[in-house]
């Protein structure tokens, strides 16, 4: 579904047929909980963060101007709603944080092996440790990372989710990328 | 063709298709070249492709959340209608009732206006149309046992004032005594301060009751109100 159809979706809700946003979270919802995910680590937080994230986007619907595109609009109030998130649970910390505090291990569902192109297979096994890696990275490397290499957010969508600069934006991408490619050279990926 | 080895954040634009044309074609030459430089490319499209499956990690499809989700969505959109529909209603409220009692007391104020009588207590017989005002010193306790040592008949009792009716011949003691004008000593005699009524000692007055009879028609009552402090 493109950014137009989005709009006429929107449309249609702002018309009052508030049934039609279903369209929107079954297209959105899992980008949304991936990159909750990433920075909650925590399969049921992500959820309700997940669910917040749209309770918000659709109160703020008619503030949405039609400047930038539906999934950054989305995607900003997402990063906004976790950065808020995590600052609450910082201040009142009764649940665990990263993975060495307990996080829980949410399994991949990939039901089986993927073939990729150039002979590379990647297992789950694979994938484990590839989010384990990239969880693990500082947070301004890892969200970025999660926004370009999972979600495949341009980089001028991700400074305007962010609110940083587009220069700034390529440096973190950089600097992220070659540390998780040192990690994972170190755990034998590549 | 660029002869040392290209820096990591060459690379990484060179996957993302952010290079201009020119530095791609040099850095694609090099890559031709170097062996190491080549190894690190590739390398980094192989983690880019690792990162990329991890877009398998989605929500439980059990969990059912567009459902709930919409759920919560349609319970919000209804509390918000309400929240807005009372929004735009309180004003209106409020200013009907503003106007309401402006009406009212304009209505009470004006000379034209009947204000409600307060609920009496039964009539006495023989009310005169004869009635006095009398500002009280003291609060409703003590003018009410004023006015009964004064054989008084209270016939109407609100926070602001008293309504009574008094035989003719004590009304004007129950003034001094509400205005504070007598106290009382021990025996029960009253001591007029600075009042003097013919015939009677100055300064000594007997008990209000008894004090004088100022006319023949001593069963004629006066209706008295006081205000009270």
């Amino acid at each position: 579904m493109s950014d137009k159809s989005d709009l006429e979706v929107i449309d249609r809700v702002l018309a009052g047929d508030i049934e039609a946003f279903s369209t929107i979270i079954e297209k959105y919802r899992d980008r949304v909980f991936r990159y909750a995910y990433s920075r909650v680590y925590n399969y049921d937080e992500a959820l309700d963060i997940t669910q917040e994230v749209f309770l918000m986007a659709m109160e703020a619907l008619r503030s949405f101007r039609r400047e930038a595109k539906f999934s950054t609009w989305l995607f900003s109030i997402m990063v906004n709603y976790c950065k808020n998130f995590r600052k609450k649970r910082d201040r009142f910390p009764s649940v665990a944080l990263s993975r060495s505090d307990g996080g829980d291990e949410f399994e991949i569902p990939i039901p089986d092996e993927r073939q990729r192109p150039e002979d590379d297979v990647i297992t789950v096994d694979t994938l484990r440790i590839v989010k384990e890696e990239l969880y693990d990275l500082p947070e301004d490397y890892k969200e970025i990372l999660v926004l370009r290499d999972i979600e495949g957010l341009s980089y001028g969508d991700i400074a305007r989710v962010l609110g940083i600069h587009l220069s700034n934006v390529k440096v973190r991408i950089h600097r992220g990328r070659e540390l998780l490619k040192k990690r994972l050279a170190e755990r034998g990926l590549l | 063709m660029i002869r040392e080895h290209v820096r990591f954040g060459l690379l990484s634009d060179l996957h993302d298709g952010v290079m201009d044309a020119i530095s791609k074609e040099s850095v694609l030459d090099h890559l031709r070249e170097c062996v190491e430089c080549d190894r690190e490319y590739r390398e980094i499209g192989r983690m880019l492709r690792m990162l990329s499956g991890l877009r398998a990690l989605c929500i439980r499809s059990g969990d059912d959340f567009t459902r709930a989700t919409l759920s919560r969505i349609l319970i919000c959109e209804k509390k918000r209608k309400r929240q807005a529909y009372y929004k735009r209603m309180i004003p209106s409220a409020v200013a009907a009732m503003v106007i309401f009692l402006v009406g009212v007391d304009q209505f009470r104020n004006s000379p034209s206006g009947t204000k409600p009588e307060p609920v009496r207590m039964s009539s006495s017989l023989g009310s005169g149309d004869e009635s006095r005002e009398i500002a009280s010193s003291y609060d409703m306790r003590r003018t009410i046992s004023i006015l009964k040592r004064n054989r008084a008949r209270v016939t109407m009792v609100s926070g602001a004032c008293i309504e009574a009716e008094a035989p003719v011949r004590f009304v004007d003691d129950i003034q001094r005594e509400c205005e504070g004008s007598v106290s009382y000593g021990m025996q029960g005699f009253a001591t007029a301060v600075g009042y003097s009524d013919g015939g009677m000692q100055e300064g000594v007055a007997p008990f209000p009751g008894f004090i004088q009879q100022r006319s023949a028609d001593q069963f004629r009552t006066v209706r008295v109100r006081i205000k009270l402090r």
